[in-house]
């Protein structure tokens, strides 16, 4: 009767345990992404070319909040049940190369003899955020680094020139911020200046560079120790909060903001001056970039810019089959096959060596600011290579909330948020 | 032929357990399976991705040294009440309205009804848009004179705003089960406490209150469980912020699993919660059979 029983439960098991996982059906490939809509529109795009293209692969995509995505990503790298082709964004690299749940990408299945040969087709150092060990690991799509937009309209109702009182350091942005803000009462009804406060990635963005501007780092050079809250974590952490207490004319608390669409208060008028990425100008449109101003990312001392670089790559499943793998490849050619598409389309400069000399960037450069993009990128280097990077940015962020909504001090916000760091790091 | 060597009773024990077996089935891979795995994954190191290493009692350790696992132990503690005991009246209150025969009835009952039909995303993101700056809810306060609150983005609001969000949704699950308790108590009883000279209150603690017992202590109990276990509203709506005041204990388990890679540390939070889950319970039912209320 035991033995029927234990028999029973077996079959019973085996009938409803999957005996492969869903990846492995054929003729598919699946595509997952972050969101972000102009660029998510092109990739549909892109899907639907393959498509018709390719009947018998089918591509598969999808998209999700950023933020929810790389958790989703990472807890489905571990039960080998992501897709096929997906993006990660280059902080997010360490943790995963580290433990091998990426496939290494095969230049030669792109169309290059080697890595080195691959190299020579980006612009310099544009694949670094992607090696480890000598080992590419995911293939650019957006290269991205952060610059000021301006509301030409509230500069010029506010008496200012947008052209020659454009901010230029950190302080300026204050002063002129002081001329932009509007109070209705006690209420801030618009603000001249904020900083976007929807997610840890960004706030690790922006204080990297301000750290970094003053001379310092996140980390010791090692990787082992926080070092935000010396004097160059304690000065950026000023810098970050005296708009709201200093200044006046940040409220951290409206925001229209998402996920999805972090620089949203711009558009919608209710901030001046907003700090962020090349794809706002896709996001923002035409018809509101008219009266938009873009202006490269403040600085302590301009004379020695510093600014901080990320992006997202196409990165291969490890658990496919070789076949696939190759598809993949070919997907992945796909989509990178038309830098000047790709830029039109999402508005990210694309880091191919040739893209500023394809026709039709010198137009962009005047107009669509791409110069001012491009000369960021050029002052910027990839933030600090960590496989903590979420727990690391998470304690800052609260740091930083804990200084702009309490009015903490800094210097005690940062030893906090260092004592949480390297509680993580010690783990290693 | 060989099924009829065995007795009718066997038989008939071999039927009910076929009949029960996809139930127990479920049960064991879904509910019991996943609580085991999680009890052996909190005495291990584990990176969701590299293979597990034997930590012993090191993620226990490390998770009551850790002082975002206290904070958000109380953001859970101050919800799981916040929620709770407002629901235990309001949905008995609103279960004593709907017995009474009242015009319109159904249509009441199905309109309170709705919180529990609609998707859970869907009432976050709706509650999100509400509770804006700019939306509807500062726009009524500021008819009656109250000035902008920024309710999800300011310490003091962002708990209490889920809190009601909380208790707006619970309320009409609660009312429907009292009423089925209501209904349940045989109309005889409440006529012979009149006959007795009983006035409605004094009927309603000496009749209802003891007869409903067993569903007043399933709503306790059940309330307690479900807001010890929020985190679709947090993670929508706050992303447990800001500053970690709405980040309660199951998205601290989450962010630690799923954000830090660390799937020991949160299965040991995972046990904790419950821990504390069955000990609450058994307190309850420990204070109600003493108070007398069973």
């Amino acid at each position: 009767m035991q033995r029927a029983l234990v028999g029973l439960l077996s079959l019973a098991l085996a009938a409803v345990l999957p005996g492969q996982p869903a990846f492995a059906q054929q003729g598919t490939i699946t595509w997952w992404e972050h969101s972000n809509p102009p660029h998510n529109t092109y990739s549909k795009e892109l899907v639907a070319e393959w498509n018709k293209k390719n009947p018998n692969t089918q591509v598969q995509y999808e998209f999700f909040a950023m933020t929810p995505y790389f958790k989703k990503l990472s807890a489905a790298l571990s039960t080998r049940s992501a897709a096929d082709m997906f993006t990660v964004i280059d902080t997010l690299l360490p943790s995963f190369t580290t433990k091998d749940v990426l496939a290494p990408i095969r230049p030669e299945w792109l169309g290059y003899r080697n890595l080195e040969d691959m190299k020579k087709a980006y612009l310099p150092g544009a694949l670094d955020g992607y090696i480890h060990e000598g080992r590419l690991y995911a293939v650019p799509v957006v290269s991205s680094t952060f610059s000021l937009y301006l509301n030409r309209k509230h500069f010029r109702e506010a008496g200012l020139d947008p052209d020659k009182d454009a901010p230029r350091t950190w302080e300026d942005i204050g002063r002129v911020g002081q001329k932009l803000v509007k109070m209705q009462g006690s209420t801030m009804a618009r603000e001249g200046f904020d900083f976007a406060m929807h997610s840890s990635a960004w706030t690790m963005w922006y204080m990297e560079g301000l750290i970094r501007q003053h001379g310092g780092s996140i980390l010791d050079r090692a990787g082992r120790k926080c070092t935000a809250n010396g004097e160059a974590g304690v000065k950026a952490m000023q810098v970050r909060s005296m708009y709201v207490h200093k200044y006046k004319i940040s409220d951290p608390t409206v925001s229209v903001a998402t996920n999805a669409l972090p620089a949203d208060d711009m558009p919608k008028g209710r901030v001046s001056m907003f700090i962020t990425h090349a794809g706002s100008v896709a996001q923002f449109g035409p018809k509101m970039m008219a009266d938009v101003k873009v202006v490269p990312f403040p600085q302590v001392n301009p004379q020695k810019p510093v600014s901080v670089v990320y992006g997202f790559a196409l990165a291969v499943n490890p658990h496919v089959p070789e076949a696939k793998q190759k598809a993949v490849h070919d997907l992945i050619r796909h989509v990178i096959r038309d830098p000047k598409q790709w830029y039109e389309k999402t508005s990210y400069p694309y880091p191919s060596a040739n893209f500023l000399q394809l026709p039709g960037m010198e137009e962009a450069r005047k107009t669509r600011y791409l110069d001012v993009f491009i000369n960021d990128l050029s002052t910027g280097n990839f933030v600090t290579r960590t496989p903590y990077f979420i727990e690391i940015s998470d304690a800052m962020h609260r740091a930083m909330e804990r200084v702009v909504l309490r009015n903490e001090d800094p210097k005690a916000s940062l030893d906090q948020a260092c004592k949480e760091i390297d509680a993580a790091l010690v783990k290693q | 032929m060989a099924w009829r060597r065995f007795s009718l009773h066997t038989r008939l024990a071999w039927a009910g357990f076929l009949f029960v077996f996809p139930a127990l089935l479920h049960l064991i891979a879904f509910k019991l399976y996943p609580m085991l795995e999680a009890f052996r994954l909190s005495f291990y190191q584990y990176d969701l991705m590299s293979p597990p290493v034997f930590h012993g009692l090191e993620n226990y350790r490390a998770v009551w040294n850790n002082p975002l696992f206290h904070q958000s132990f109380w953001v859970s503690f101050k919800y799981m009440f916040g929620v709770s005991i407002p629901e235990w009246f309001l949905a008995l209150a609103l279960a004593l309205l709907l017995n009474r025969h009242l015009p319109g009835r159904a249509l009441i009952r199905l309109a309170y009804f709705f919180p529990i039909a609609m998707s859970q995303i869907v009432v976050a993101l709706v509650w999100k848009f509400m509770y804006n700056p700019l939306g509807v809810v500062n726009t009524l306060l500021g008819y009656v004179g109250i000035g902008r609150i920024n309710w999800l983005t300011t310490e003091e609001t962002a708990l209490p705003a889920l809190i009601l969000i909380g208790i707006w949704r619970g309320i009409p699950l609660f009312g429907v089960i009292y009423l089925a308790g209501l209904q349940a108590i045989p109309r005889e009883y409440h006529e012979a406490a009149r006959v007795d000279g009983a006035g409605a209150w004094q009927s309603f603690r000496h009749v209802t209150i003891p007869l409903l017992t067993p569903t007043i202590l399933f709503v306790m109990v059940m309330s307690l469980l479900s807001a010890m276990k929020v985190f679709l509203n947090p993670l929508v709506m706050t992303e447990g912020g800001p500053n970690g005041t709405t980040r309660v204990l199951p998205y601290f388990i989450y962010d630690t699993a799923f954000a830090y890679h660390r799937m020991g540390e949160a299965a040991a939070a995972s046990m904790v919660l419950f821990a504390f889950a069955f000990a609450l319970t058994l307190v309850q039912l420990r204070l109600l059979r003493r108070g007398g209320l069973e």
